[in-house]
């Protein structure tokens, strides 16, 4: 059973943070709603927690900015938006990954499903 | 749940997230700490009745700090500290046994948060503002707040977190000292009594051993190399009878005979 969880993990450490990207890529989030996102997909196998280091990641990588806001009756929260270099990084993968999935589907005979 | 009590809960469990991410870089562990407590306060927020088991809910959503820590060492690339061998120990070990299926956790035990009775008196420390700006233009928050009957401005024990130092992180390995010890000592025992196996039966060479003049022996050999357990008054009467080791001066001067033809220990009693 470790090798499915080790499956997920693999797949899930080269592509989840182009999920995050593009979350944000239409208008910025506040990252309660990002992480509950992502969080929510069952299949991603990423607890909400687990989400928080990779946006300080890409934080760092300069492909998300990030800003404070202040609530009024709440604690401050934080809201991310795309950078430029970041949304170009997000269209890279998106070549990449259409080619990518493409050609595994035809290997592993899961094509055209 | 009273808020006091809630606060307590969440304190602990950033606590116990902070000891394990004690590794990290210090800006990316606060900045974690941060995140954390600042979602968990905006959920709460969203649910002004929230109680135990909806703050539970919310930590269960987070996932097991294990989890978190591990992910947080893989991406601040800590290739070839503790930390990434950690993070890797955790995330292929982690069966899918999950919560909702979005928590992964390591072991099958429920959340340990459990609230403790210690007295935990947060200091008065003033929220941490960070520099105000202004709500995003494009989209505010989710849900509008109906009158919070709980406002966020007192020093809570959330804010109280951060500045103080987190305990130093419990290492993860601590029985293999004692384990070492006790089969140190259970190696040492077996070779004492296999040496005074064999020195009795060089004493009593050819001719018929008895048991009895076996166990004198091993005491005898065990005072004689070192400490032996409890032989002190049996030490003088082995002593007295068959000791070609330590040649003893004893009372019984006359039984004792350097012969190895000395069959009856307990005969010279």
């Amino acid at each position: 059973m470790a090798d499915v969880a080790q499956l997920s993990t693999g797949l899930r450490r080269g592509t989840l943070e182009f999920c995050v990207l593009a979350m944000v890529e239409q208008e910025d989030r506040y990252a309660t709603e990002i992480v509950r996102s992502l969080g929510d997909e069952d299949s991603l196998a990423a607890s909400e927690g687990t989400i928080y280091p990779l946006l300080s990641r890409l934080r760092r990588a300069g492909w998300l900015d990030s800003k404070w806001s202040e609530s009024p009756s709440g604690p401050p929260r934080r809201y991310y938006g795309l950078t430029d270099s970041g949304r170009a990084a997000l269209e890279h993968f998106r070549a990449e990954w259409v080619s990518f999935r493409q050609t595994v589907d035809r290997l592993v005979g899961t094509g055209g499903a | 749940m009273s808020a006091d009590k809630r606060d307590e809960l969440v304190a602990e469990w950033l606590r116990e997230l902070g000891a394990l991410v004690a590794d990290l870089p210090v800006v990316q562990r606060r900045e974690l700490l941060r995140d954390l407590e600042s979602h968990i306060g905006s959920e709460l927020e969203e649910r002004p009745e929230a109680g135990e088991t909806e703050l539970l809910e919310i930590l269960e959503r987070l996932g097991e700090p294990r989890a978190i820590a591990a992910a947080a060492y893989e991406e601040a690339g800590l290739g070839q500290t503790e930390g990434r061998a950690f993070a890797a120990a955790v995330l292929t070990a982690a069966a899918p046994e999950r919560y909702s299926g979005r928590a992964v956790v390591i072991t099958p035990a429920p959340p340990v948060l459990h609230p403790r009775p210690e007295a935990y008196v947060p200091p008065a420390a003033a929220p941490q503002a960070p520099p105000p700006s202004d709500k995003p233009g494009r989209r505010g928050p989710s849900a509008p707040r109906p009158g919070a009957a709980r406002g966020w401005a007192r020093p809570s024990g959330f804010h109280a977190m951060l500045p103080p130092a987190p305990p130093p992180p419990v290492p993860p390995r601590q029985a293999t000292p004692w384990v070492v010890a006790a089969v140190a000592g259970g190696i040492f025992l077996v070779v004492v009594v296999l040496v005074g196996c064999f020195g009795g039966l060089m004493l009593a060479n050819g001719s018929s051993v008895e048991p009895a003049s076996v166990v004198p022996a091993a005491p005898m050999v065990s005072a004689e190399v070192g400490p032996g357990p409890a032989d002190a008054p049996v030490a003088p009467d082995a002593a007295t009878t068959v000791d070609p080791l330590d040649a003893e001066p004893t009372e019984d001067a006359a039984t004792v005979t350097p012969t190895p033809d000395e069959p009856e220990p307990a005969a010279t009693e």
